[in-house]
């Protein structure tokens, strides 16, 4: 473990959607009115993390039949992740270790419809907390399935109809390790 | 939390105006007399910093009808700040963490008008310190104090000039030059005297076995030639 810790976050009035710092994976991601819009688009962030925690201040409306959302960090190709995922109206705190998961289903607050809400997930050896609005929504101790490997900042949502997620930023601090550039 | 602290500075006249290290909100600034001139214009760094102790060396006209300058630091979309903010007439010490907002009133004194003046952030955790020319103007240490990384930030809205003679920055707990600007690479994270330091070490070390090896050689010899 790291005595130095890495703080840093994306807002996109500043950085826009640069393609040094994000690879698309999906569509296009584009910046409208200030936020990260994602339509039928997603984007996987270069910069390589070992635990930490992330904050997704997303606006999406309330989740509905068909909506496929996620976003959170992920190890793409492993299948790794702890992230928030909007499958069809349900709303999962789930992690991957790539070979097992599990995952806890999220009440949904119509307060969050069309708002701006803040998504925290704190990744830490061997314990997870997933938190929307500032209310602890699942905490996992499940060793197991935490994953260990370094991951990515991800966003991404490939709903079938032309729904969008916004993001407005993104805030990562007491990350132990991190490949982004420092001076 | 580190144990490592950064400290670095932004001088005009050293660095001018590049937009790798700032980004544009609106307006234009330009270098001018090796200090940076505001036109209506705003720029924020790319630079995340998270605590420290950050001094504005600013010249600024009288607060007036009119005035907008605020500088400091801020984490714009989020909403969250610590700044000196003149709104017309009023000068105030203000610190938001994206929902909660406190505002301290600071009385504007004659010799900071169109004058190089020092005004100084403190930011720790759970207390941001505001210094004006040396003295301590306004505290505050309530839940508006963020804990989230931000960025050097300055705005100047009003009709008259005002200029950036340099910024400061001192004892900032956590640094990353933020991925978005012009030159991003994500290069692993190796810093310059880190890098020095590992290069020493084989000199050293080099110089340590040399004088191991001779001391050796010397007392055989003497074991050798005792029994005759």
């Amino acid at each position: 473990m790291s005595n130095k810790f890495f703080n840093f976050y994306y807002d996109p009035v500043r950085q826009g959607y640069d393609t040094n710092t994000w690879s698309t994976l999906l569509g296009v991601p584009a910046i409208v009115s200030n936020k990260l819009q994602l339509v039928n688009a997603g984007a996987i962030h270069f910069a390589d993390l070992l635990r930490g925690e992330a904050i997704f201040n997303v606006t999406m409306p309330e989740p509905a039949n068909t909506h496929d959302m996620a976003f959170g960090f992920i190890e793409y190709n492993k299948n790794a992740w702890a992230r928030f995922r909007i499958n069809d109206e349900n709303v999962i705190a789930e992690i991957s270790n790539g070979g097992t998961d599990d995952f806890e289903l999220c009440a949904w607050n119509s307060d969050w419809n069309d708002a701006p809400v803040e998504f925290k997930i704190k990744w830490e050896a061997g314990m997870v907390t997933f938190s929307i609005g500032g209310e602890m929504k699942w905490q996992t101790t499940d060793r197991i399935n935490i994953e260990g490997d370094p991951m990515s900042l991800y966003v991404y949502n490939n709903t079938a109809a032309a729904v969008p997620m916004d993001v407005s930023y993104i805030i990562a601090k007491g990350v132990q390790s991190s490949t982004l550039k420092v001076f | 939390m580190s144990n490592e602290y950064i400290n670095f500075s932004y001088d005009p006249s050293k660095n001018g105006f590049s937009t790798s290290e700032w980004h544009s909100l609106y307006g234009t600034v330009s270098v001018s007399g090796g200090k940076l001139l505001f036109n209506k214009s705003a720029i924020i760094h790319y630079g995340d910093i998270l605590r420290g102790d950050i001094s504005f060396s600013m010249n600024i006209p009288a607060p007036a009808t009119g005035i907008d300058t605020r500088f400091g630091l801020t984490l714009y979309s989020k909403g969250a700040y610590i700044l000196f903010s003149i709104n017309d007439t009023t000068l105030t010490a203000t610190s938001s963490d994206g929902t909660n907002i406190t505002s301290v009133g600071i009385d504007w004194q004659d010799s900071w008008t169109d004058a190089d003046t020092v005004f100084r952030i403190k930011w720790e955790a759970g207390m941001v310190s505001f210094f004006v020319a040396g003295n301590l103007e306004a505290c505050i240490n309530d839940i508006s104090v963020s804990g989230d990384p931000m960025s050097l930030y300055v705005i100047a809205d009003g009709e008259d000039e005002t200029t950036l003679n340099y910024i400061t920055i001192k004892g900032v707990q956590s640094y990353v030059m933020s991925e978005g600007n012009d030159d991003s690479t994500f290069e692993p994270y190796v810093r310059t005297y880190d890098r020095l330091t590992i290069q020493d070490v084989p000199v050293v070390s080099t110089t340590i076995s040399v004088d191991k090896y001779d001391s050796i050689g010397i007392s055989e010899s003497k074991s050798t030639s005792n029994p005759a």
